[in-house]
Parts: structure tokens; sequence; C-alpha cells
């Protein structure tokens, strides 16, 4: 049954105007007189009515207005922003990579907007002038069950149990299937099994396509000149790629391609060779380092056109494919000899940034590294230490100081708590965070390097800390340099009690697993699995239940789609760097 | 013959005093039905444009999200 909004009363102005009680002399005029009294009710209602519409109107365009003026803020930040963007002068460096988030969105969706709390008010009072339901709940202390005795009567949350219950069999389902066809892929999977079956499907699929249409494109246009930079981005991409490697061959024989690619790919090589070949063995290393780029953007892409043919062990190009694909992950690609001079010469890949990062600096100081007393405290922030002239001789400290605070909140985030630091370790890392920056901008780049000086003993009270932060402050500012540690020390040394040690092991981490060339995907998987266990303990959410079975339904291809993703990434680092 | 003829005057009187009441009630309802129909109309035509106006300023700020991650390099993510 529709109920009306809003229901102006009363309805029958002139019925039950005349008393019965007392006789009147003129009951026509008391007629009138009840009929006009009612009238002044209606009218009563009815601006009391229009009061709720308008302030139901003026709030809902309050919070349009709200709305509409963050997000004019938001437009000018971001205008300001891209105003700054800079592709020339930014490097994207290790550490901005690592501190890339994946995207996250802010938005916060409506939910149930149809319960008690979202009804409009005046939809409320008639709800609420409705009967109440039967006090069956009283009986609740006479059920053995334990159930409620008023659901039996009216349950108002049955259709969203119901609909939760389907969407968790849903999603326990689906987590059940996937790991079946896990169990499937790892089986028939190459080297990647998170990736073999995308390649399997593509090794499929691909060529018959590419083959076709290179035949009509090589018979069109004989000649194809290599791109020197061919960035392998897309698939489309690829296929140009394939149909230009084919296209040189006279013979448009699906088999025998082979040794026309090998010219073809050596003409590749000399391309890439002429700019920045200085010295002969970096041929093959340059050879190496452009597969290694590209090969960390295109496993599959690489598997399907380099492993593909028995003839693949001629070619110089191929024969380095299987080992390096294979040493990879163990061990890091080798650094470019002419990279240093030339850093814009080629496309840089993970393994060069820090290789560069690392041929830049000037000497680590080694005493503060051995003499450091905690295992996973100290070696990590001296690594940060040593990176940030680096970062800041190459971009503004603004970033280099800006972009740390998320890298500390992205780590607590993702990782475990590492074993705990004693107190004055504790106190020593706020004063040296906040200390670097500071210097970089008055010192010169050697008293940046020297800023790292080695930890105080751990028993010396608070005051005696804060003296090798300021130390080592030259060109002035002492005197600021050591008044302001003393404000910042009472609230960052709370903070960085309980921060320190998650931003300090993690480090350690990420650097091992950047020599070693592991890939860093564990951030995301521990996310995802907060996610859903988010989602397993928040049940009552809509949100959350959605979220978990979006997760659910998509990790799948969000594991396979992996490697686009990767590549699309490294694609935009390519062209701003 | 007098009294009846004044009695019947005088009911006349009432009868068209009160039709002459009925009519100015009748005046006002009409009158609060108006403002109703157009407190309705307004209503309506005011939560229509306010929900495409709060439709827009939803894409724009998806747009907005999307705009942010693309230049973000992490410093302003929380």
């Amino acid at each position: 049954m529709p109920l009306p909004k809003r229901v102006i009363e009363p309805v029958h102005i002139t019925r039950g105007t005349l008393p019965e009680d007392l006789p009147l002399p003129s009951e026509l005029e008391g007629v009138t007189n009840g009929t006009l009294a009612n009238t002044v009710r209606q009218l009563s209602s009815l601006s009391r009515h229009a009061e709720d519409l308008f302030g139901e109107l003026a709030r809902d365009a309050q919070q349009i207005n709200d709305r509409s003026n963050s997000l004019q803020a938001r437009i000018d930040r971001l205008a300001i922003k891209v105003t700054q963007l800079d592709s020339t002068v930014e490097e994207v460096s290790l550490q901005d990579i690592h501190m890339r988030k994946a995207f996250k969105s802010g938005t916060v969706f409506d939910q149930q907007i149809f319960s008690r709390a979202t009804m409009p008010t005046a939809m409320l009072e008639t709800y609420n002038s409705c009967d109440r339901p039967p006090p069956l709940d009283k009986l609740n202390c006479y059920r053995d069950d334990g159930k409620d005795g008023l659901k039996f009567y009216t349950d108002p949350n049955y259709f969203f149990e119901l609909w939760r219950a389907e969407m968790l069999n849903d999603t326990e389902k689906a987590i059940h299937d996937k790991g079946k066809n896990k169990g499937h892929r790892g089986v028939r999977g190459t080297a990647d099994p998170a990736q073999g079956g995308r390649g399997h499907r593509r090794k499929v699929r691909q060529p018959h396509n590419t083959r076709e249409r290179h035949k009509q494109i090589a018979t069109e246009h004989g000649e194809y000149i290599m791109p020197q930079n061919t960035i392998y981005r897309t698939p489309q991409q690829l296929n140009q790629y394939h149909q230009e490697i084919e296209g040189y061959g006279p013979g448009q024989d699906q088999r025998p391609p082979r040794p026309n690619s090998i010219e073809i790919r050596r003409s590749y090589q000399r391309e890439h060779e002429v700019p920045d070949g200085i010295n002969s063995p970096s041929l093959y290393q340059n050879n190496s380092q452009i597969m290694t780029n590209y090969e960390e953007q295109h496993n599959i892409y690489q598997h399907e056109m380099y492993g593909q043919g028995p003839l693949s062990s001629e070619s110089l190009y191929a024969s380095g494919t299987p080992t390096r694909s294979k040493s990879r992950p163990s061990q890091p690609p080798p650094a470019p000899p002419s990279n240093q001079s030339t850093p814009s010469a080629g496309t840089p890949t993970r393994a060069r940034g820090l290789s560069a990062a690392r041929d830049q600096l000037p000497p680590p100081p080694p005493p503060p590294e051995t003499t450091s007393p905690p295992p996973n405290g100290l070696p990590p922030h001296m690594h940060r230490m040593l990176e940030s002239p680096l970062r800041t001789s190459i971009s503004s400290p603004e970033t280099s100081r800006i972009s740390s605070p998320p890298n500390h909140q992205h780590h607590i985030q993702d990782l475990p708590p590492p074993p705990p630091i004693p107190a004055e370790q504790a106190a020593i890392l706020p004063t040296k965070q906040t200390s670097p920056p500071k210097q970089v901008i008055n010192a010169s780049p050697p008293g940046a390097v020297a800023a790292p000086p080695p930890p105080p003993p751990p028993p010396m009270p608070a005051n005696s800390v804060q003296a090798p932060a300021g130390a080592p402050v030259m060109n002035g500012d002492l005197i600021r340099a050591l008044t302001s540690p003393p404000k910042l020390n009472p609230v960052k040394d709370r903070v960085l009690g309980k921060l320190g040690p998650p931003l300090a092991d993690p480090r350690n981490d990420l650097l091992k697993a950047i020599r070693d060339g592991i890939k860093l995907r564990k951030v995301e998987k521990s996310e995802q699995r907060q996610e859903v266990d988010r989602g397993v303990n928040g049940l009552h959410d809509v949100a959350s239940i959605l979220a978990r079975r979006v997760a659910v339904e998509f990790s799948d291809s969000d594991s396979g789609s992996d490697s686009e993703c990767d590549s699309e990434g490294w694609g935009e680092n390519e062209t701003s760097a | 013959m007098a009294v009846p003829s004044g009695r019947g005057e005088n009911v006349q009187k009432q009868i068209q005093q009160d039709w002459v009441n009925r009519e100015y009630i009748e005046i006002i309802t009409i009158s609060i039905k108006k403002i109703t129909d157009f407190l309705n109309s307004f209503d309506l035509s005011c939560r229509s444009k306010l929900a495409s106006l709060n439709e827009k300023l939803t894409i724009l700020e998806r747009k907005i999200d999307y705009l942010e991650a693309c230049v973000t390099k992490g410093e302003t993510l929380t």
C-alpha cells in the first residue's frame, strides 16, 4: 500500500464541526465557523509541511554545495600539481615506485538507502503513526531455542540476511573454484605459475592473427624500418613488432622466419649500440639489459616470440633468452657500464635505477652500519639516509620530504611488526629522520653524506641524543637545529616509538628484495588479504561483502593481468624518465 | 402570514449567507490546494535538478579521482 509522504490534515474540513451537546442559535454559522477553523488547521499543517520540504531541499542543496566546493578545491590542487609536472626533470626513482600504492578510491557509496535512518522525516512520522508490532519479544525469556520471538512476526532484516547468505555462499564457491583452477594452471604453467595460463592462451591465439596480418602488410609494404625504441606495451604493438620482424622475410612461409629475424635483431642491436656503445663488451650487455627490460615488461610475449622456434638457439639474441629468463629472479641484471655517463640513453630498469643510484653515491661510511646495535633497526635507516642526498640532488628536497611519510604509513599498514626496539633507539630515529632534509638544504652534499653519525650509546639521556643530529649541520642553523628537535621530540617520540620498527624493517626487506630481483608484489597481496579478512569480519556491511566478492572474483583475472599492468606502468616510467 | 414569510425570508437569508460563507471557504480551500500543488511541483522540480546536479558531481568526482591517481606519486596517499 503506497503511503503519501505528506498528508495535510484535517482532510474533511466540514465534517463533525457541529457540536452535538450544546444547542446553537444558528447551526449554519456554527458549521461555517468550524469549517473555517479546520481550514486554518489545514493551512498550519501545510506550512509545517512546506517548512519540512524546504528544509530538505536546503539540506540537499547545501550538501551539493559542499561537495562542489571540495571538488573545486581538488580541481585547483590538481591544476597546480599538473603545472608542476615536468617529465624531463622528474626521475622516477626507486622509492617513488615503491611508494606508489594501488589506487584506492575514497568514494563512499551510499548504503542502506531505504532504511529507517535515511527515511525522510515526513515519511517517518507516517510510519510512526502505524501500530506497533505486538511486544512478542517480551516472551523471549520463555523460549528455549533462543530465537527472537518478534522475528516470527516481523523481521526487517530478513531479506538482507537472505541476500547476505547468498552472497557469502557464492563467494565461498568462487574461492573454491579458484583454488581448483589454480591447481590446474600450476600443472600446465611454464615458469611463472601465475602468468602461465595467460601465456598459454596467448600463445595459442595470437600467432594466427599476426601471421595473417603480417602477410597482408608484408605484401603491401615491403620495407619496414624497425623502430629504435619499440616499447612493447600492448598486444597491438606486439603485433606490429611481429609484423615488422617477419615483414623482412622474402618468403612468406610461416615456418622459416628465423634466419631473417636474426638479421633484423642484429640491426636492432646495432641501433642500440650506436648511441651508447662506448666499449665493445657493452654490446652483449646492452643487449641483455634491453632484454631484461623487455622481459620484465613482457615475459609472456617474449616466451611467445623468442622461445617458440626450434632454431632459436642459433641466434645470439635467442640464445641469451632462456638463461636470462631463468636467472632473472635470482640475480639482478648487470649494470650497464655506459649508463652512468649517459643516464638518458636507454630505458631504465629497476635494477638500473638502483645501481645508478648506488654508483653515484659517495662511499658510505662503514662504521655506522656495523656498529648499529639492532639487526633490523638501523641499516635500512642508513640506506635511506644515504639515498636521501641523492634524491635531493636530483629532485627538490620538498619531494623527498613529502614522499617519506606515506612510506612510513605504507609499511605500517602492510607489514607485521618487527621485533621491538629499545626506547632509546626509537628516540634516535626521529631525530635523524627529521634532520636530513634540513641538512641537505643548508649544507653541501658532503655534509649531507656525513649526516649519518654513529648512533650514540643507548643508555644516554634524551638530551645527548639530540646532539649528533644537530652536530653535522655546518653552515649555520645550528641553533635552530638544536632548538627545534626538543620541541618535536615529545610528539615524534611517541609516534615513532611505534612507527620506528615497522619502517625500519621493510626497508631492509625491500632493498634486499630489489637486489635479489624479486618482484615486489607481496604488499598488494597482503592488502587484498586484509580486504578479504575485513569482508569476513564485517559481514553486516553491504560494501564489504560486495568488496570481498569482487576481490575474490577479480583476483583471478588480476593476477593474470599483472603483466599487462606492469608493462603499462613501465612504459609510463620509461617515457617520463 | 407575516410570520412565516418573515421566517422564510430569515431562512432564505441564512441560506444565502451560508452559501456566501461556503463560497468563501471554497476559495480558501482552492487556494490551499494551489499552494499544495505549487509546493509539490516545486519540490519535484528541485529534486530532479538536485539529482542531476548530484549525478554530475559524482561523475566529476570520479574523474578527479582518476586524475589524482594518475598524477600522484604517492605523497598524497594516506
